[in-house]
């Protein structure tokens, strides 16, 4: 039985839908609530490695999309999961507890996505300064306003729109 | 071979005597821009706490505001060091989701442009790598080569760095009246070129001293983590995608994929002088075995590369020198990306390091983060 | 003391101050020559022939560079270190013949004093680590300091040795000794543990721990700037310098000839030069071959390699010299 079938069986009511990517790789949409225990469940099918994880932003869905491109070292097969998620509380739990390697690119989803992994042991941006204002990736972000990084007394970052503080 | 001499220091229990020490972002060592906050104990690094971002440029975004072939100058600048890679990932992204078949010739042409470019990876490591231990002249081999590759390179593409050569279905320019000779010539260099860099570091007693055993990563560790490329070879993961899920040319050659069980320094860089060598042996079945006709297909030449508009979504991914490069793709039927994701191998490579600096001495500190082959680039994009 | 004594002194002090100054310059050219030798690649060739007047070029550099003090450094050591380190280097040569009769003073204790004086230069790069308010000079500062303490003990164990030999710790008689017997070939274990020991001393590659620029920046002089700093750099070569002209006066005859081969009076400083000249490049080989070894590795080789080393060989040396075979 191949795994998404597999998976399916075993979450009749999470998973919404088995297909395929457009190149052929096997795709399983998820419901985000049952998310970290179909991961627990994927990883014991023997997708023991977290490749990738992507967000991406539909704003005329008004949704956030997280895909997860899972790889399975032992049987060599690909596996793709994806979850949507309102754009307003875009929450998910976090997989970080399955794969580790999800420690990094969960931090890197919610930087640039602005997407909270619940129960991330460190959730905070990565990428950019702490203080950073906006998710760049979102698509309605403004990318005209330029925002400047400085140091403030204590070391920390301090951003601002005005170029002139902080220096 | 001297045998390790595990560090025996008696761990000090209080911990208000720990010093906080930044090394990076400005640092010989952290190879770009890594600040690394160490929590020492005397000499033994007690915790880490990475800070990366510094190269932030926000490379998915700038993709999404470019028509498709614009971006594939941007893809070099991602990882600095080998260009070619990012660039292989991302063509073939576009190619298989717009359903564009390359022509032969151009795929053995890439074939050999990657694997000269995973060699002058590999070599720019070795260098910086002995530096990093205090071999200094290990630097000057490595770069000697290296511009040798670059050389020949810029012959077929114009410049030695960020070379925007490969084209959705081919590539910018045939090669060259003598390439083929020149680039015989060279591997017959490089194959001799490795044994030397072998004379100098493995039976170095003190190369040996300072790698083996230092900064060990076991199997299952570097697959939680999503470590790949060689530095997961090295911890005996059996996988190389160029011959488990062949692309390009790769499965028509033959070629033999380094494993070594152990997973400290020393295992890192034998896995990576052997691939090396193998690379070398690629190339020359490559280069054996070109095929003649066009390196573009017809409907493909310049301009109307911009008319390139795929619908849908792929997952695409190259064994780049660090690991599994990646491009998530996301098409609307558009001449502009919607979405592209790189998946950048140094950064998942980069998150298992505070695991292995733990309890180590700022020395090894130095040696483990060498031996990871960490480009800031390609972490922070 | 008589006025020409004090002449002499004077005159030789700054004779000395010159002498190794100088060829601790010369050698920071011929250091860069051999490095660029050995990574094959040119090396300084543009100011003058051969680029041998980058030296002078390096020099006007350092002069006229600012002298950058830390706002946060403990002023007074931060600008003293420099000197503490240079001055024994220096100091260290007073009693090493250069040639017949080519020494500054030839006190009975010659040898003990070298040690005596070498042993204070921890204290210039411990200050130089602490005054600098970094921590990576801080590491190094430390570093140096245990290197250099521990080092000691094989060092002048494997030196009691010779003077077990020589029956006498002057430095001209220890040369004078070895007329018929240079002292490396029945102490070729104690050769090989004091060059050793030494060059860890010195701190240059593969010991150079304290200034490990890939780890600590570059260690105590990190914060250094301009003069202080080219004080810092002539130390080690001057220091380099020294650990060939000690290694020659107490196992390669000094000023003798190979072979009887003498030459007369003060001229006999060709030889000294010579010998030096190839300890020199010895000691720039094994800079330019060898990785850096990390710290806990350093102290093993010492107390679990060097120092049993040194040990047996003031022991077979005592032996020899006890029943006779080398009187």
């Amino acid at each position: 039985m191949s795994a998404p079938t597999d998976l399916q069986e075993r979450f009749p009511s999470a998973v919404l839908q088995v297909g395929a990517l457009d190149d052929g790789l096997p795709l399983l949409c998820v419901s985000p609530e049952a998310l970290a225990s179909i991961a627990a469940a994927a990883k014991e099918l023997g997708f023991d490695y977290l490749a990738c994880i992507t967000g991406v932003d539909y704003p005329s869905d008004d949704q956030i999309e997280v895909i997860y491109n899972l790889y399975n070292y032992h049987r060599r097969e690909a596996l793709v999961i994806k979850v949507r998620i309102p754009r307003g509380v875009a929450r998910l739990p976090s997989v970080s507890g399955v794969w580790r390697a999800a420690l990094f690119l969960e931090r890197e989803t919610y930087d640039l996505l602005g997407v909270h992994f619940e129960g991330h042991p460190e959730l905070k941006r990565i990428l950019l300064p702490e203080p950073w204002v906006g998710h760049p990736l979102r698509k309605d972000y403004d990318m005209n306003r330029q925002q400047f990084v400085s140091k403030g007394p204590q070391g920390e970052d301090i951003v601002s729109f005005d170029p002139q503080e902080g220096w | 071979m001297a045998a390790y001499q595990p560090c025996t220091v008696e761990p000090h229990p209080n911990q208000s005597d720990w010093i906080t020490l930044n090394m990076g972002p400005q640092h010989p060592s952290t190879h770009g821009v890594l600040r690394m906050i160490l929590q020492l104990d005397g000499e033994i690094v007690r915790q880490v706490e990475l800070v990366i971002g510094y190269l932030h440029r926000s490379m998915e975004k700038m993709a999404e505001n470019v028509r498709y072939p614009h971006f594939i100058i941007e893809c070099d600048r991602a990882d600095y060091v080998a260009n070619y890679h990012y660039e292989a990932a991302y063509v073939r992204a576009v190619e298989e989701l717009a359903g564009i078949v390359p022509t032969p010739r151009a795929q053995f042409i890439r074939t050999i442009c990657l694997e000269f470019d995973r060699i002058q990876s590999h070599l720019v490591w070795l260098g910086t790598y002995g530096l990093d231990l205090g071999a200094l002249n290990a630097f000057w081999y490595g770069f000697r080569e290296r511009e040798r590759i670059l050389d020949l390179l810029q012959e077929l593409t114009g410049v030695r760095m960020h070379p925007n050569y490969f084209r959705f279905g081919g590539v910018k320019a045939d090669l060259t009246p003598d390439f083929e000779r020149k680039a015989l010539a060279l591997c017959d260099l490089l194959a001799g070129k490795v044994d030397e860099y072998e004379s100098f570091l493995s039976q170095s007693d003190t190369f040996v001293m300072r790698t083996q055993g230092v900064g060990a990563m076991s199997r299952e560790m570097a697959i939680d983590w999503g470590v790949t490329g060689p530095n997961a070879r090295a911890s005996g993961l059996d996988f190389d995608q160029r011959r488990d899920e062949p692309y390009f040319a790769y499965g028509e050659l033959e070629f033999e994929v380094p494993v070594r069980p152990e997973g400290d320094c020393y295992a890192r860089y034998a896995v990576r002088l052997e691939e090396i060598r193998q690379s070398v042996r690629l190339i020359r079945q490559a280069l054996d075995q070109l095929p003649q006709g066009p390196v573009i297909p017809a409907g493909l030449e310049k301009g109307y590369q911009f008319l390139v508009h795929p619908n849908g979504e792929h997952y695409a991914h190259v064994e780049g020198p660090r690991g599994e490069i990646g491009i998530y793709l996301i098409g609307d039927g558009t001449t502009f990306p919607y979405r592209v994701k790189m998946r950048s191998p140094c950064f998942q490579n980069l998150s298992v390091l505070p695991e292995l600096m733990r309890d180590c001495l700022i020395a090894d500190c130095v040696a483990i983060n060498g031996s990871l082959d960490l480009v800031m680039g390609c972490v922070d994009r | 003391m008589s006025a020409t004594r004090l002449i002499w002194y004077f005159g030789g002090s700054l004779g000395l101050l010159l002498i190794v100054t100088s060829i601790g310059g010369i050698f920071t050219y011929v250091f860069r020559k051999l490095f660029a030798d050995f990574g094959q690649r040119l090396g300084p060739n543009r100011v003058g022939p051969y680029g041998v007047l980058q030296l002078v070029a390096d020099g006007i550099k350092l002069f006229t560079k600012e002298d950058i003090v830390p706002a946060r450094a403990e002023r007074r050591g931060f600008l003293l270190a420099p000197y503490l380190t240079f001055i024994p280097a220096v100091l260290a040569f007073s009693p090493i013949p250069f040639g017949q009769g080519l020494l500054l003073t030839d006190v009975r204790v010659g040898l003990i004093l070298i040690f005596a004086i070498t042993a204070l230069a921890p204290l210039g790069e411990l200050m130089a680590g602490w005054a600098s308010n970094n921590k990576y000079s801080m590491l190094g500062g430390l570093r140096a300091a245990a290197m250099d303490v521990s080092y000691e003990i094989p060092l002048l164990i494997s030196a009691l040795a010779v003077i077990l030999l020589a029956g006498s710790t002057s430095t001209a008689q220890i040369v004078e000794k070895q007329a018929h017997l240079w002292y490396f070939l029945p102490q070729l274990l104690g050769l090989f543990v004091f060059l050793v020991t030494l060059i860890g001393k010195v701190g240059v590659l593969p010991f150079d721990l304290p200034e490990a620029e890939s780890e600590l920046v570059t260690g105590y002089t990190t914060e250094y700037s301009g003069m202080r700093f080219a004080f810092f750099y002539l130390t080690v070569f001057a220091n380099v310098f020294f650990i060939a002209a000690i290694t020659v006066m107490l196992y390669f005859g000094g000023w003798l000839g190979p072979f009887g081969l003498n030459l007369p009076g003060p001229l006999s400083f060709i030889w000294f030069f010579a010998k030096a000249g190839v300890l020199v490049f010895v000691v720039f080989w094994i800079w330019n071959s060898l990785p850096r070894v990390r710290i806990d590795q350093f102290l093993n080789i010492n107390w679990k390699l060097l120092f049993p080393l040194s040990l047996a060989n003031l022991v077979l040396t005592a032996l020899l010299v006890l029943t006779g075979v080398i009187h």
